[in-house]
């Protein structure tokens, strides 16, 4: 098969990674375009690309999520590739398909592996199948009339999960029997909101554990590879916020079997493209098989910052056709990498949304330091998208280096007129449980007292001086009372 | 004329008055010199007594954005007269959107008596499924939201009758 070079590409989607794409298809010659949907202000993304296409829907995320819609502007500007990015249609198989029909690729694996890992069910049958480890589970559609007696059957506490969830959506833990129905419930309604589906099953929830995912990369010849692990345990709300690599936790014998037990997965699904092999693991060293997300991370970057390759560059060579060109002794890291996720929310009241106009920006700069930012000065943040404005990734030549970077460019961020989680991630930083790298999924919750900053003394004279003199009105009539002082003398130079 | 400082949710009741060397703020018990130069970009120096540092200040309307020593503060200026007219509102109370999102199911109609705790519609912001109850029992007097609509933080979404007692 002669490689067929990708000319214009159309990335369907938004923010930081939108813009993250562009820089790379840009880079490599190709005429880009992004899409849009009329309600949407600002963004970088926009600026970035060559074209900017419309699209419609009742919302901005039903017109990103409409396939026929994403798959007639692609049809229309002539484009020979799609990116998805992550989220949105990235796990759909559908676009897949009905680009494929269009005469059009998509910058992803096969439809059958999409719909293969996109069933939980499904995909944990197959790695059980293949001798892979899973946790204990139970699963709603093998008797619906039984499920709630099985999942207790599990073992307590449970997680609750939609079938064909992801990204954290409709998660429940359940440590109490007498709450099962009402969770079940929830959860149920919640897979039928986000997913349009609403089967369950329920795993083992394995207390205090990590969260270990490995990068993994497939060609159309057969190849299959890993560009080795990321940390992602510190997590709120089962959405990570902080990701690093290498994990602070693995020794080098654990980490080859966790790297190798997620290419032989990739290998045995006939993986072509980039994935991530998700697995929990557990304070005795134990690891289980998650899920397989079909799609570039959002925390790929820490992975090029210690490898050196361009992963989204790897995503268009191989959708190309080209095969991967090296060996898994061709991939080596260097130092280590922590990206940090700056979010539009409040950390002091349990992570709500904010939203605002970012008055005023600056962006941390440095060696190792790099920004992926999807937003720029003058731009309204709303509601209707994921609160996530940029990413900080830092590199250093240790972790102790990394995070000091780390801190240090956060303090150097400043994005004013929208209320971020900068603060709250230095904090993350500075706990000394992660300096030790010892911190499981749990450790936001259990060390919220610790986290929540309210120790921190404030530069109260310096804050009231910096309110007051900006304050037309206070100078002016400071300025237009000076009679009594000019009475009391002291006033002639 | 003064103006109340809100910093990390504390009021701060805040004068200036001219000194001999430029400007002195008045705060309580705090009293010292203070100055303010704007160096281009939202750079600014300041000095506060004898602290000087270099800060980052961007405003909006009373709302104030300072970034100091590698913290961002949310500051909102608030003209005491403006706060007066408006505790001056009372007697009514609502349930307020707790942040940003779009109203999913709405339970009860206007006309209706409810119980403390009672649902009162859900909402979702992101991924959180957020129920609204009651906060007293009481009658319903307006619901200011529908099904599917994005309400920001703070919006008023149920407005409650005024109680007897508290009527004038």
């Amino acid at each position: 098969m002669t490689p067929q070079p990708i000319r214009r590409l159309l990335v369907a989607n938004r923010g930081e990674i939108a813009a993250r794409i562009l820089r790379t298809a840009r880079a490599r010659g190709i005429v880009t375009a992004i899409v849009r949907h009329p309600d949407e202000e600002g963004g970088l993304a926009p600026r970035l690309a060559d074209d900017c296409l419309t699209i419609n829907g009742p919302t901005p995320v039903a017109a990103y999520l409409d396939v026929a819609e994403i798959v007639r502007v692609a049809r229309e500007w002539g484009a020979d590739a799609v990116h998805p990015g992550y989220g949105f249609l990235s796990e759909n198989a559908r676009l897949a398909r009905a680009l494929a029909e269009a005469g059009i690729r998509f910058v992803g694996p096969t439809p059958e592996v999409i719909e293969l890992m996109g069933d939980k069910i499904r995909a944990r049958n197959f790695v059980v199948e293949r001798g892979f480890p899973v946790a204990p589970s139970a699963i709603e559609a093998d008797d619906p009339a039984t499920f709630a007696t099985r999942a207790l059957a599990v073992g307590l506490p449970i997680l609750i999960k939609p079938a064909a969830g992801g990204g954290g959506k409709g998660m429940r833990i359940v440590r109490d029997a007498a709450v099962l129905e009402t969770e079940l419930a929830t959860a149920r309604r919640e897979g039928e909101r986000y997913f349009g589906d609403g089967r369950l099953f329920v795993e083992r929830y394995v207390e205090r554990p990590r969260h270990i995912e490995v990068q993994v990369f497939g060609d159309s010849h057969g190849n299959v590879v890993h560009f080795g692990e990321r940390e992602c345990s510190v997590q709120r709300r089962f959405q990570k916020i902080i990701e690093e690599t290498p994990s602070p936790v693995l020794t080098p014998e654990k980490r080859v079997a966790i790297c190798e037990a997620a290419a032989g997965i990739a290998r045995a699904a006939g993986y072509v493209g980039a994935g991530t092999v998700e697995f929990i693991y557990g304070a005795g060293s134990e690891f289980y098989f998650l899920e397989m997300n079909t799609r570039l991370q959002v925390e790929h970057p820490v992975t090029e910052m210690v490898t050196g390759f361009d992963l989204v560059a790897e995503q268009l060579r191989i959708c190309e056709g080209e095969p991967l060109g090296y060996q898994q002794s061709g991939i080596t890291t260097q130092g280590h990498s922590i990206e940090l996720r700056i979010c539009a929310e409040d950390p002091s009241q349990g992570f709500v949304p904010a939203t605002g106009t970012i008055h005023l920006l600056r962006e941390a700069s440095g060696p190792g330091v790099r920004v992926d930012s999807g937003v720029h000065e003058g731009q309204h943040v709303g509601s209707d998208f994921d609160p996530l404005l940029s990413k900080l990734i830092v590199h250093g030549r240790d972790r102790r280096e990394a995070i000091a970077r780390a801190r240090q460019a956060l303090r150097d961020t400043a994005l004013l007129g929208v209320t971020t989680n900068t603060a709250y991630l230095d904090r993350v930083l500075a706990h000394p449980l992660f300096a030790a790298g010892d911190y499981s999924t749990a450790f936001l919750d259990e060390q919220s007292a610790v986290l929540s900053g309210k120790d921190e003394v404030l530069p109260l004279d310096l804050l009231l001086a910096a309110a007051a003199l900006s304050d037309r009105q206070l100078v002016d009539a400071a300025s237009s009372v000076p009679a009594i002082y000019a009475a009391m003398g002291g006033w002639r130079n | 004329m003064k103006k109340i400082v809100v910093i990390d949710g504390q009021p701060h009741h805040c004068a200036l008055m001219r000194a001999p060397a430029g400007l002195r703020l008045q705060s309580g018990e705090r009293n010292f010199d203070c100055s303010l130069d704007a160096l281009g970009e939202g750079r600014h120096r300041l000095r506060a007594g004898d602290a000087r540092r270099e800060v980052l200040i961007a405003q909006y309307g009373d709302q104030v954005w300072v970034h100091l020593n590698g913290r961002t503060h949310a500051i909102q200026r608030i003209n005491p007269l403006d706060a007066l007219a408006a505790s001056g509102r009372g007697g009514t109370d609502s349930a307020l959107s707790p942040m940003p999102g779009t109203i999913l199911t709405v339970q009860v109609k206007a006309g209706e008596t409810v119980k403390s705790g009672q649902v009162l519609l859900t909402m979702e912001s992101m991924k959180l499924e957020v129920t609204i109850t009651a906060p007293h029992d009481g009658e319903i007097a307006e619901v200011l939201c529908a099904p599917g609509q994005s309400v920001p933080v703070k919006a008023t979404l149920v407005r409650f009758a005024a109680k007897a007692e508290a009527t004038p």
